[in-house]
């Protein structure tokens, strides 16, 4: 069952690397690095709910034989999934700003003609 | 005393980053406030550093703090760990005092800035970030740290947002550097499914004897590629120049003389504590290969600049594959090369920004061609630019002299002849690119609208005087800077299982009492070293050199002015955009250059600005380097 969280996660994060690589517009290169992002937050809250022995890190050995008929969520993926998400929040409004400071300067937002600085 | 220095590691994160937030809210107005604040803050954790400088590397203990007092449980680790071992602390060392060199000197370049106090919350927030980033023990606050240097390295490198180069050179930076973020956080979930931990000790007690399954031989490929971003290894480097060229020299100096050191760090943390397998071949081969591969691309691009801060900026990139080799060597000697190279590189790459800075600071310009004969307006920032120069080029009685001479030997004692043949035709480019650079800036004619040039300002000599002293005496005195930093952290590197036990607390790995006895026997063997040899050497490279270039002068005498590589350039830059094209260029160099444009231009050519290319590259590299692993391994 959790072969297609999976699978749709890395597709999400492959579209998003692909976005990144091919579209030549700013905007769009952002929205691939949301969409990569993305993938990997599903990834790891896919990957925090495992049916078959999900022990946390804070549950140890009595315990778990305890809660082994009573399977619950690991916690720790769903708060890396929260910081992930942040810092995601953090570089998309950094990079859109600096687009909307790139069309102020070179009036285009097309990657091919923002190339001033190579060599 | 000591349960009170306990509390020192996360001090020293703690107060820039808390000082940024107070600087950040402060007025526009109280930028003298902002500027003390800022150098008190940064000073202040430097000096906490400092202070736990005394246990762990002399005494060699590893301090180990765990945040809430969340310690481990039978050998599992619960709460979030600092782990302090000689490597840490040497790399804390260097990026604060980078940072407090760096926030000292950038007040005079503020100046001309409209609202310049909103460079000192960055540049704490970016000091803050990288001494979490080298101190913590933990995958996962290690990804969260680097996040936090890069948005601020990014907002520095955007700072003087009227000019579009620092803007296009911001919005590269944080696109690759999301690509190189995206793998290292797709790395870490990755170990993090199989082994349901996020501490590095307790990954690494799971891969004793090499047992590695292809999830996390893929989660390796996943944050190597991914922290080579951070370190700019090549071709993960398309930023760099760019950053490096837009952002004002004093956060350039923190790039590289900081930024691109924690990436290393990253990298022999991963290989050599994470994964124990510094001593598997084919990994030192890869490792070998890429510091190579960096070390030459590196300064035959500088070869080819025109803007003294981007050939810097490519300098450096070689220099970091100097390091890489040398820990790629893996050797004992190879470790201890790359150890004291990363001393010499902050100390004169930080010190040849600064000088960078000065000189723009007083002409508004960095353009090869537009300079010249400012070394009699300037005298001492000259000499401090040679200092830097001769050191960065090991030549004696610099520091660098030292470090290279380890290396060359230690790649003859391992085998590997043509890596140090390489590095030593590297380093013979390295001086011959700043020689350029030296006569162009501070020789030859002086123009006209300099006249009124003077010499830099306090702000910046003291720090470049203080660097200048440090590299000197670096050179003078090897010795006591192998007793207190080299050897203990290359006994950290090789003995990286007492890490792992310490922050558990439990034995798995003995300390390998046999490389603690060769690492205190080495210190005979490096003072033993005859520079004679060395000279004899270089200069028989420099000659060989030099007769190169003559028959090349000879069959090339009746080129015209516009060469290939520059040609190129004018296509590629747009057609009103001629800043690139050098019509002042002396005789040699440009022989040199359309002769290595012919042949080599297609490495200038693949730097075609364009972000996309440069991502790709990135993702290259993974590709390349998991299909490596996962055959190797």
């Amino acid at each position: 069952m959790m072969i297609v969280n999976y699978t749709g996660s890395i597709l999400i994060f492959i579209l998003g690397l692909y976005m990144i690589l091919v579209k030549k517009d700013m905007v769009k290169i952002i929205m691939g690095i949301f969409i990569m992002d993305s993938g990997i937050n599903l990834f790891f809250v896919s990957m925090g709910f495992r049916l078959e022995s999900n022990v946390s890190p804070a549950v140890f050995q009595n315990t778990a034989q305890e809660l082994s008929h009573n399977p619950f969520v690991d916690p720790i993926p769903q708060a890396l999934a929260l910081v992930s998400i942040l810092i995601c929040a953090c570089v998309v409004a950094l990079a859109l700003s600096l687009v909307i400071k790139v069309y102020e300067h070179y009036g285009t937002i097309n990657t091919d003609e923002v190339r001033r600085l190579n060599r | 005393m000591m349960e009170f220095a306990s509390h020192f590691p996360i001090l020293s994160v703690i107060i820039p980053l808390a000082m940024a937030l107070i600087t950040a809210i402060l007025g526009r107005k109280l930028v003298w406030v902002k500027y003390i604040l800022s150098i008190l803050a940064s000073a202040a954790s430097f000096i906490l550093i400092v202070m736990i400088f005394k246990p762990v590397m002399m005494d060699g203990n590893i301090m180990v703090y765990w945040l809430g007092n969340w310690k481990p449980v039978e050998g599992q680790a619960i709460g979030i760990g600092l782990g302090i071992d000689q490597l840490s602390l040497f790399l804390a060392l260097i990026a604060a005092f980078v940072s407090l060199m760096s926030i000292i000197c950038s007040k005079r370049y503020l100046a001309h800035e409209e609202d310049g106090g909103k460079y000192y919350p960055l540049a704490l927030l970016m000091t803050g970030g990288m001494i979490g980033f080298v101190l913590s023990g933990d995958l996962f606050n290690m990804y969260v740290m680097m996040e936090i240097t890069v948005i601020s390295a990014v907002s520095l490198t955007a700072f003087k947002s009227y000019k579009r180069e620092s803007i296009e050179a911001g919005f590269k930076y944080i696109v690759i550097s999301s690509v190189g973020s995206a793998f290292v956080l797709l790395g870490t979930i990755f170990l993090y499914s199989k082994f349901h931990t996020l501490n590095i000790a307790q990954i690494a007690a799971s891969f004793t004897g090499h047992n590695f399954d292809p999830l996390s031989i893929l989660a390796l490929a996943f944050l190597l590629s991914g922290y080579a971003v951070l370190a700019f290894l090549i071709p993960s480097h398309g930023w760099a120049p760019d950053a490096h060229a837009a952002a004002p020299s004093s956060s350039g100096m923190m790039f590289s003389g900081a930024l691109a050191l924690t990436g290393v760090y990253a990298l022999v943390r991963i290989l050599g504590t994470l994964y124990q397998s510094m001593d598997l071949s084919s990994i030192q081969n890869l490792i070998i290969f890429w510091g190579v591969i960096t070390m030459i691309i590196g300064v035959i691009m500088a070869m080819v600049q025109y803007d003294l801060r981007k050939m810097l900026a490519f300098l450096s990139i070689s220099q970091i594959g100097f390091i890489i080799t040398g820990f790629g060597l893996s050797t004992l000697l190879g470790i201890t090369g790359g150890v004291h190279q990363m001393v010499n590189h902050f100390i004169s790459i930080s010190l040849l920004f600064i000088c960078t800075g000065a000189v723009y600071f007083r002409t508004r310009t960095t353009r090869l061609n537009e300079l010249g004969g400012l070394g009699k307006k300037m005298p001492y920032t000259a000499a401090l630019f040679i200092a830097g120069m001769l050191s960065i080029s090991g030549i004696p009685p610099f520091n660098g002299f030292i470090s290279r001479w380890i290396l060359y030997k230690a790649g003859f004692d391992a085998g590997f002849w043509y890596v140090a043949v390489i590095a030593l035709l590297c380093t013979v480019l390295t001086l011959a690119v700043l020689i350029k650079a030296m006569h162009s800036v501070f020789f030859g004619v002086q123009h006209e609208k300099y006249k009124g040039v003077k010499e830099a300002p306090i702000s910046m000599s003291i720090p470049a005087g203080i660097l200048g002293l440090l590299s000197l005496a670096g050179g003078l005195f090897p010795e006591p800077v192998y007793d207190f930093i080299i050897k203990p952290v290359t006994s950290a590197v090789l003995n990286s299982g007492r890490f792992i036990d310490s922050i558990l607390g439990t034995e798995y790995f003995k300390a390998d009492a046999v490389r603690e006895i060769a690492v205190q026997k080495l210190t005979n063997e490096i003072s033993g070293y005859n520079p004679l040899n060395f000279l004899i050497v270089f200069g028989v490279l420099l000659l060989g050199m030099g007769i190169f270039v003559f028959l090349l002068y000879r069959s090339k005498n009746n080129i015209s002015v516009g060469t290939a590589a520059q040609t190129t350039a004018q296509i590629a830059a747009g057609s009103d955009d001629m800043e690139y094209t050098d019509e002042s260029d002396t005789g040699l160099f440009k022989v040199l250059k359309s002769g290595l444009g012919k042949y080599l231009g297609f490495m200038g050519r693949t730097h075609s600005g364009l972000v996309n290319d440069y991502s790709l590259w990135v993702v290259g590299t993974l590709a390349v380097v998991s299909i490596y692993l996962l055959l190797v391994l």
